[in-house]
């Protein structure tokens, strides 16, 4: 059944509807206050356009601040990710796949998890050159585990029939892995990945806070150290529309991959 | 030629072992549909298992052409009960059916593996589905499908790779009355057409006797043969006429019994004539 055009934009605008209230109330309110602590969206909202996106149109409109603290913590998140899915995904299907040696690491693992990051940012702090070094370490170390996690729990819980049928229709050892096992834990690593992604934009901004000499997790801490509250506020909202960014590019990816899951959880009564 | 020679399996360390087949002997000769009957937990699942080679005897040994079988041997198909945990949701009916083909599908005409190129892998899954009638269903994903529609689509997928022996695993058991009634004409079909050696295990007494050329009881666990009938209907059988048969209900009733281990009353058994069955005087022990 085709959706009506004007009906799915009724649908986006009710999506967007209570945002929209939020964001006039809070303009409404923090006018009549003029409270230096909560500026007015509109005041955040300049300062975001000056500060960030206000440069040349050969840059893309984007101000050198934008290029040096958004760009660095970006280029942070995702190198920390592509890391700890480098090793995260291949390391849980080789663990989740056999049970002797999880059960020697699984209590290394639930330990090593258990363990706050951010308490642990001076053994990186020692560890790794300051800088985009002991940042990187720092999303790597938090952002592993819930992918490691997942992958091995999705990896262990392939049915027992998937894998018989395999092996009674003689399946490769490579087919049996990219055929049954990866796509049936997919959907387990994307929890995973979700949970990664979400912990990256904190874990960036905590270690920019810790040792950092740009970044925006930098540029917050020296905004709030000498009371320029708009900047502050504009760092808050522009991580926001970061964590929002990420999901929705999460979401897209999951779409694409796992349509038959979403589709066969729904027929599946 | 399929030999299963006293195969035993037992389940479980010394302390709990758990006996589950007993001493089962059976030989089906090529092209043969044998059915397998006998109520649940008589072992039925495991002595299939054991013939696909994905489960071990704990004695005895099955020999299919000639070779003992130790891991699942070229040519072998199976069709599980259920269908919805044996096709692989992620992927179209197409590429479920097209899978096996690239290691197996050829042991028929000698040549060595399976289809080398995808195009060759598609075609063939394509006339799979056709010969289950499901063409239009290729590009559907399973969980589109009505239970009876994917239990075609495995079929479909166990008939690709041209298999010489089908194991069938109480393939009929979540599929409604209707549809069940179709998928076993359809196994008729198959082994009349293309000479497929059938081992059929059911817990369904009428479903033994109208697809099977012999029946074989087992007794409720641990699994012997109780009995091995050979069933004389006349070729083609058809749901409603084949069941009508004086000789059918006669079957139904000797097979009926032994399942629930009621001896024959000796009037019908004289009625019987001269028996096409044999029971075992010693169940465990078939030539």
């Amino acid at each position: 059944m085709r959706i009506p055009g004007w009906l799915r934009w009724l649908g986006w605008i009710r999506q967007w509807l209570v945002l929209a209230i939020a964001v006039w109330l809070w303009q409404e309110w923090a006018n009549s206050r003029q409270s230096t602590f909560f500026p007015p969206p509109s005041t955040i909202l300049s300062q975001m356009h000056q500060q960030w996106f206000s440069g040349p149109a050969a840059h893309l409109f984007l101000t050198s601040d934008a290029t040096g603290n958004v760009v660095p913590s970006v280029v942070r998140i995702l190198i920390g990710l592509a890391i700890s899915i480098a090793i995260a995904i291949p390391l849980g299907i080789a663990l989740g796949r056999s049970a002797v040696v999880t059960g020697f690491l699984d209590p290394l693992l639930q330990f090593a998890r258990a363990i706050p990051v951010v308490t642990a940012a001076p053994v990186f702090l020692a560890l790794f050159q300051l800088g985009t070094q002991m940042e990187v370490a720092t999303i790597v170390a938090g952002t592993i585990w819930p992918l490691l996690l997942n992958t091995i729990d999705g990896a262990r819980t392939v049915g027992a029939l998937h894998l018989e049928t395999a092996t009674v229709f003689r399946l490769s050892r490579w087919e049996r892995l990219t055929k049954v096992i990866i796509p049936s834990a997919l959907p387990k690593i994307f929890t995973g990945l979700r949970l990664s992604v979400s912990l990256s934009l904190i874990l960036m901004v905590y270690s920019e806070l810790v040792g950092s000499s740009n970044g925006i997790g930098y540029e917050m801490n020296s905004a709030s150290n000498s009371f320029d509250l708009p900047e502050f506020w504009a760092t808050l909202v522009l991580l926001a529309i970061l964590g929002y960014l990420m999901n929705v590019i999460v979401d897209g990816v999951e779409k694409l991959t796992l349509s038959w899951h979403r589709g066969a959880k729904r027929f599946a009564r | 030629m399929l030999e299963i020679d006293s195969v035993s399996r037992t389940y479980g360390s010394s302390g709990t072992a758990q006996l589950a087949v007993d001493g089962v002997s059976l030989r089906v000769a090529d092209g043969e549909l044998v059915t397998i009957v006998g109520p649940s937990g008589c072992g039925k699942s495991t002595l299939l298992r054991c013939v696909a080679g994905l489960l071990p005897p704990t004695s005895g040994q099955v020999i299919l052409n000639g070779t003992p079988v130790t891991s699942v041997p070229d040519g072998l198909s199976v069709v599980f009960q259920d269908y919805s945990r044996s096709l692989y949701p992620w992927m179209r009916v197409r590429e479920n059916v097209a899978l096996p083909l690239r290691n197996s599908g050829r042991t028929r005409t000698g040549e060595d593996g399976g289809y080398r190129t995808r195009v060759a892998r598609r075609e063939r899954a394509l006339s799979a589905l056709e010969s289950v009638g499901l063409a239009d269903a290729a590009g559907k994903y399973p969980w589109q499908l009505s239970g009876g529609m994917q239990q075609r689509v495995a079929i479909a997928r166990a008939l690709a790779c041209d298999p010489v022996l089908l194991l069938m695993d109480e393939p009929f058991g979540s599929v409604d009355a209707q549809t069940r009634e179709d998928l076993e004409d359809l196994v008729l079909r198959v082994n009349a057409e293309r000479n497929i050696t059938i081992l059929l295990v059911t817990h369904d007494i009428d479903e033994s006797v109208y697809t099977g050329d012999r029946v074989i009881v087992l007794t409720p666990g641990p699994g012997r043969v109780r009995a091995d009938i050979t069933v004389d209907l006349p070729a083609p059988r058809e749901q409603i006429a084949t069941k009508e048969l004086r000789e059918f209900a006669q079957l139904r009733s000797e097979v009926s019994r032994l399942v629930r281990g009621q001896p024959a009353p000796v009037a019908e058994a004289a009625a019987h004539g001269p028996s096409s069955s044999h029971e075992m005087a010693n169940p465990g022990t078939v030539s």
